[in-house]
């Protein structure tokens, strides 16, 4: 193998492959990742097992040929490579790689085999602008980062394609954000309806790529899903799960409804956080009477903080003053997370149906909602 | 070929295999291969992957093979099957307190909910028998008593103590036993949904493929003719396997409706326990549990209140807790007379006004009869007895009075309702099965 390219487009790809060889694992193949030069191409490929990732690159090629590299090591290099084109040839089980001035070395491997590259089948496909895709996402992300720790078999996006509607929901079991948005919005050749779960390590990986603003294709199979990105694809297995019918939770009714405005929410917020413990909890006291909430938090070393907003009180069934808490980081992102200027919040109160969530979402549409659980 | 047989052989065919390949190579590949069975001379193994399925089928194929027949003399191939299902970590995090979105709480491959454990059960002397069997269930799986069939009335725990037979298999058998809990509901539907999407193979792996069944609610299975053969073929087979069944009812097997008599006679093959409303004690003792675990630190003379007034069920109980804890704003405020008048608010409040409507649909379709007949004046003896406690239920539930009663069901005299309230509300006193038909239609009314 004997090759050439800028080393920009290849260090792009190599800090993905770092992040997908496993850190730690008795096994040394793979650490590694594979290169193949062909046809005036340089494949690159990585895989953990459970997601793979697969890259094509303009090189130019003097001789074609396949090797094996340990990941960290040569992401290590490459970062610190202060020329703009690379050439990379193998003796052996050594790879030199060189520009005008410097001249290293790597032991790879050129014999041992390297898993196969997974393939995969267009036929089930979805299309949707990278951008548009990327925004939902982020938006629902935030529950899939703590389903990891408290429920590592819901860290996953649920998209459920219907007739209409496309809904991407995710959960952590304290709460629940669910997206949705007109089926017109993605090209599609799945007519009937669809569950996935995607699973956490492509979404987080779709999420970190560096990726032209292009369309993203995935790919539907039975046990795989893959992430098209016409440079770079993403694979991964996907499990079978029973996702609970989650829209039996979502709150239809209230005891408490009322409006606030985000930007004066959001600033008490920050001053409350200052004075949270360990526990988080933000403590909110609602006055139906005088349309007015408290937010408090409180600190042994601090003492207390205490803000007052206004809120328009829609509905209550409520006369006295209500205290209801809330993990105070949880609160904040669904606040967060709805981008009109008022925003809904339906409370509930325990009773003898148990605990119900609150429901936050725009006044107006119903393309977002958040749902959280008090503490 | 026994599990445990098959399980050793694979070890010490991973052993040999060690020999050929390096250690490396071996636990990345067959890290979490398992064997799943041996059958007309196919070994099949459960892979976790495609990538690892591909792998083993082009690398290691012809050399498992060749050292599997040192072993298992009639075998003529390996079959390697994909392992969709999640491996379920339990952890312990700073989230542990909060409040759970109970649906997402249950874990995929069990069903079962984490929370429901024997620790947080209140035993008392209402349920200490059906505790006491459930803890003999978790040591002697499948041969001390088998099926166990607990029954009692809603919200007294029965739920609490299936799901915690299921926990504490799981950790004391250290998460090598399978188990899976269903309620009736869930069972039926996944039938229904297995027979029109003719994947009834995959429903039968998940019911029969398993150590321990526990099936919550069987009196749903009443008049349900097609799940209960599924069920009593699911029963025979786990039986006969020697794999523990769990059952539970809000009635005895006997007083169920419209179920087969040779289900009927399985449930009651092996021991029937049941579960009663706690006394002052075993209350006071759940809502003392309830306060520290939501860490409402509500005084003990309010606990006391709150056990007193409220005596049916356990849910309610907590619903009380829970209604008083959020109004509280200052604890060293509180006294009893304030306690007593939240619970009368709470009480008031739990009155809700329901729809006639809803109570004759209900019983209509308990009964099996059409919500007309139910109404019109028919005189027919099997119409006779569910109309007195239709009018006994709008009265009781739907707070109408014996006039509008009477004009709801094609203008019958006050009188006549009155009566049947009387007769029904007497009736209810001796004869048990009609109390626990009448409260479960009371839960069926008040569900949603």
């Amino acid at each position: 193998m004997k090759i050439s390219l800028i080393k920009n487009t290849l260090l792009d790809k190599i800090t993905v492959v770092n992040r997908i060889c496993p850190k730690k694992t008795d096994l040394s193949v793979l650490n590694f990742f594979k290169l193949e030069a062909k046809n005036d191409k340089l494949t690159i490929f990585s895989t953990d097992l459970e997601i793979s990732y697969k890259a094509v690159m303009v090189a130019k090629i003097e001789e074609e040929g396949e090797f094996l590299l340990p990941a960290k090591q040569f992401y290590e290099i490459l970062q610190n490579f202060y020329e703009d084109v690379i050439y990379l040839e193998n003796k052996d089980n050594t790879l030199i790689l060189k520009g005008e001035k410097s001249f290293s070395t790597l032991p790879g491997i050129s014999e041992e085999e390297y898993p196969l590259i997974p393939d995969y089948s267009e036929e089930n496909y979805i299309e949707i602008d990278n951008k548009l895709f990327e925004n939902y996402i982020e938006k629902i992300y935030g529950n899939i980062k703590t389903a990891s720790v408290i429920k590592p078999e819901f860290a996953g996006v649920y998209m459920w394609l219907q007739n209409n509607w496309v809904r991407l929901v995710t959960t952590d079991t304290i709460r629940l954000s669910e997206v949705k948005f007109k089926k017109d919005l993605i090209i599609t050749n799945i007519e009937k309806e669809e569950k996935i779960l995607i699973p956490e390590r492509i979404i987080t990986e779709y999420l970190k790529i560096k990726k032209k603003p292009l369309k993203l294709k995935i790919y539907i199979e039975p046990s795989q899903i893959t992430f098209d990105l016409e440079d770079q694809v993403l694979l991964s297995k996907t499990l079978t799960i029973e996702y609970p019918d989650y829209q039996q939770v979502i709150p239809q009714d209230f005891n408490i409804i009322f409006y606030v405005n985000r930007d004066e929410i959001l600033k008490a917020l920050k001053l409350n956080k200052v004075y949270v413990d360990q526990a988080k909890e933000l403590k909110i006291r609602i006055n139906p009477k005088d349309s007015l909430i408290e937010l408090i938090t409180r600190n042994e070393v601090l003492g207390e903080n205490i803000n007052k907003i206004n809120v328009n009180i829609e509905n209550s069934d409520q006369e006295d003053e209500i205290e209801i808490s809330y993990n105070i980081d949880f609160f904040t992102e669904g606040i967060k997370n709805i981008d009109s200027e008022k925003i809904f919040i339906g409370v509930n109160i325990p009773g003898e149906f148990g605990i119900k969530p609150t429901l936050f979402k725009s006044p107006l549409e119903e393309d977002f909602i958040y749902i959280l659980m008090p503490i | 070929m026994k599990d445990v047989d098959l399980k050793t052989k694979w070890q010490q065919i991973l052993e040999d295999l060690e020999k050929q390949i390096s250690r490396p190579t071996l636990k990345t590949w067959f890290n979490d291969v398992n064997p799943l069975q041996l059958y007309n001379g196919i070994l099949r193994l459960e892979v976790p992957n495609k990538l690892v399925k591909d792998w083993l089928e082009n690398k290691f194929h012809i050399i498992l093979l060749k050292i599997a027949k040192s072993y298992f003399h009639e075998i003529k191939n390996i079959e390697y099957v994909l392992n969709t299902q999640i491996k379920t970590r339990t952890r312990v995090s700073k989230y542990s307190f909060q409040q759970k979105i109970t649906i997402f709480e249950v874990t995929p491959s069990t069903n079962l909910n984490p929370r429901y454990r024997f620790e947080n059960f209140v035993v008392g002397s209402n349920n200490e028998l059906a505790f006491a069997a459930a803890q003999g269930v978790v040591t002697n799986l499948g041969t001390k008593f088998n099926p166990l069939f607990i029954y009692g009335g809603v919200g007294l725990g029965k739920t609490h103590l299936l799901q915690a037979i299921g926990n504490e298999v799981l950790r004391k058998y250290n998460n090598q036993k399978k188990v899976r809990y269903a309620t009736t509901e869930q069972f039926t539907n996944e039938l229904i949904n297995a027979l029109k999407n003719q994947t009834i193979d995959e429903f039968r792996q998940k019911f029969r493929e398993v150590d321990v069944l526990i099936l919550d609610d069987v009196h749903f299975l009443s008049g349900k003719n097609k799940s209960q053969e599924e069920l009593f073929h699911t029963f025979n087979e786990l039986y006969n396997l020697g794999k523990q069944i769990v059952f539970s009812s809000d009635r005895a097997p006997r007083l169920i409706p419209d179920i087969e008599e040779r289900l009927q006679s399985r449930f009651e093959g092996g021991l029937v326990v049941d579960i009663i409303p706690p006394d002052f004690e075993t209350r006071l003792a759940i809502v003392r549990l309830k306060n520290q675990e939501r860490a409402y630190y509500l005084p003990d003379f309010a606990l006391e209140i709150i056990a007193e007034r409220i005596t049916k069920n356990i849910r309610e109980l907590e619903g009380a807790l829970n209604y008083i804890a959020f109004r509280v704003k200052n604890i060293s405020n509180l006294n009893k007379d304030k306690v007593e008048e939240m619970i009368k608010d709470y009480l008031k409040q739990n009155i809700k006004k329901i729809s006639p409507k809803k109570i004759i649909k209900v019983v209509a379709e308990f009964y099996g009869l059409k919500e007309d007949d139910l109404l019109k004046k028919l005189r027919k003896k099997e119409i006779i007895k569910p109309r007195q406690v239709l009018m006994y239920l709008l009265r009781e539930i739907g707070k109408l009075s014996y006039n509008t009663i009477g004009e709801l069901l094609n203008k019958r005299d006050h009188t006549t309702v009155l009566y049947s309230y009387e007769k029904i509300e007497k009736e209810i006193q001796q004869n048990f099965e009609l109390y626990q038909e009448i409260e479960f239609l009371k839960q069926k009314i008040l569900e949603n």
